[in-house]
């Protein structure tokens, strides 16, 4: 490649690049000379001879063009009422108290109004798809294929989960109580559940599992499930609590991988 | 249009934006249309008037967020029925809203807007784990998100999402940040 062509090169990828950065905001729009940028490449429209060289042209003319749209989005956002120093509004943010953050929101809403109820069409659409349904006993072969099984463990279960006595058992649920008061009092009292017994692997997950239910059932700790998300949270007890309710957390492999990346959870 | 024909359609009007039908609030203009006939904006603006007496009325936004031009706009814009002026205290109260979400969302909204309209997913985190834990923090996002308050960009970045474009005064809600004295409660 002779010194020239390759020079041309250089030049015409230098122009891309900064084109790239100011549409991709890495840096002020403004900074880009493009009616400089133009002239230079104005001058070297008639020394390019590669199909390369002319393709590269066309891309930096399509770049600078793209540079001057986002000065004018620039300029038309600046010039808008919307325009706020970002340091300022921070400053507003985190001097103001909740209530009067809360106050603003109020005193610029107005909340969408729905209701939510039965139509005669949704009542139609039910009755024919009760009509539609076959028995129970039709369907239960279908329905046994997706139950979900559930048994007791044996000792030797509680062996591979690493529990050899009882007085080992009991030291592990000691530590892992320690373990989630330590955490709930880093996080304001309560740890999403599947962020506390989430593990590196799928035994441990279940071992952690298996440790939380008998904090619960022993009242040193509690779940408090969110009705809308589903999310629980679990919430170290000082004492039990005298209204107890049962609830019931499959957790299978898949629900794992799922829910679960290197140890910590995603939803 | 007769009256008790006008009557049906303002009837059928009211049950097609108050009635949820999607998973998300609203009707399209052109949804109305085929239920109200081409007079379809002029139903609307008659319920808008009945909705006014008790405090609701019928607000119209398009795609791109803003009200609609042309008829054309109308046809492919979202039609809500919104409260007619903002909550009382009370009325937050009963809905469920706590103060510390509402000053929440305040922050990511205006910290938002301040940016030019979208933010990093990061930023947000780390601005509301300043002053709650961060699992509530995120518990908080996540519902914002589930709601339409907050949505996400291109390469993932948060934006307003279309529920704060239908239900808040973006502009009404940065003047009175701006306008509020810090270091005092009201």
């Amino acid at each position: 490649m002779s010194s020239k062509l390759k020079k041309r090169r250089e030049i015409l990828l230098r122009i891309l690049d900064l084109c790239e950065k100011a549409v991709k905001e890495e840096m002020d729009p403004f900074q880009v000379d493009v009616v400089q940028l133009f002239g230079k490449l104005r001058e070297l429209l008639p020394e390019l001879e590669t199909d390369e060289e002319l393709y590269l042209d066309l891309e930096a003319v399509l770049g600078l063009t793209s540079v001057i749209l986002k000065q004018d989005e620039w300029i038309r956002y600046r010039s808008s009422l919307m325009f706020l120093d970002p340091l300022l509004v921070l400053l507003k943010i985190e001097k103001l108290e909740d209530k009067d953050l809360a106050d603003v929101l109020r005193r610029s809403w107005r909340p969408i109004v729905e209701a939510r109820g039965i139509s005669p069409l949704f009542l139609e659409r039910a009755l024919e798809y009760w009509r539609s349904l076959p028995a129970l006993d039709e369907r239960k072969i279908e329905l046994g294929a997706e139950e979900e099984q559930t048994g007791s463990l044996t000792m030797s279960d509680l062996e591979s989960l690493g529990f050899a006595s009882e007085e080992e058992f009991l030291s592990f649920l000691r530590s892992e109580e320690e373990r989630l008061r330590r955490e709930a009092d880093k996080r304001g009292g309560e740890v999403p559940y599947w962020e506390f017994i989430g593990a590196e692997t799928f035994e441990e997950t279940i071992r952690r599992a298996y440790l939380v239910s008998f904090l619960c059932s022993y009242g040193r700790a509690t779940i408090r499930k969110d009705p809308i998300s589903g999310e629980m949270w679990l919430i170290p007890l000082e004492k039990p609590m005298e209204n107890k309710v049962s609830l019931a957390i499959p957790i299978d492999e898949e629900m794992w991988r799922k829910r679960n990346v290197g140890g910590r959870t995603e939803g | 249009m007769s009256e008790a024909e006008l009557r049906a359609k303002l009837k059928r009007a009211a049950h097609m934006l108050f009635f949820r039908i999607h998973s998300k609030p609203g009707v399209k203009g052109w949804e109305l249309k085929k239920g109200l006939g081409k007079n379809y904006i002029q139903v609307i603006e008659l319920l808008n008037k009945e909705l006014e007496k008790i405090g609701l009325k019928v607000r119209v936004i398009s795609q791109e967020g803003e009200e609609p031009k042309d008829e054309q706009g109308f046809l492919y814009s979202s039609f809500f029925i919104t409260f007619k002026d903002p909550p009382d205290w009370p009325e937050i109260r009963g809905s469920g809203w706590r103060i510390d979400e509402m000053a929440a969302l305040t922050a990511c909204l205006s910290l938002i807007l301040s940016r030019g309209g979208k933010i990093k997913r990061k930023e947000i985190d780390e601005l509301l784990e300043r002053k709650i834990p961060s699992w509530r923090a995120r518990a908080m996002i996540e519902r914002f998100f589930r709601m339409g308050y907050l949505s996400l960009g291109e390469e993932d970045e948060v934006i307003i999402g279309w529920r704060s474009r239908v239900e808040i005064d973006l502009q009404k809600l940065m003047t009175l940040l701006l306008g509020k004295e810090t270091g005092r409660t009201e």
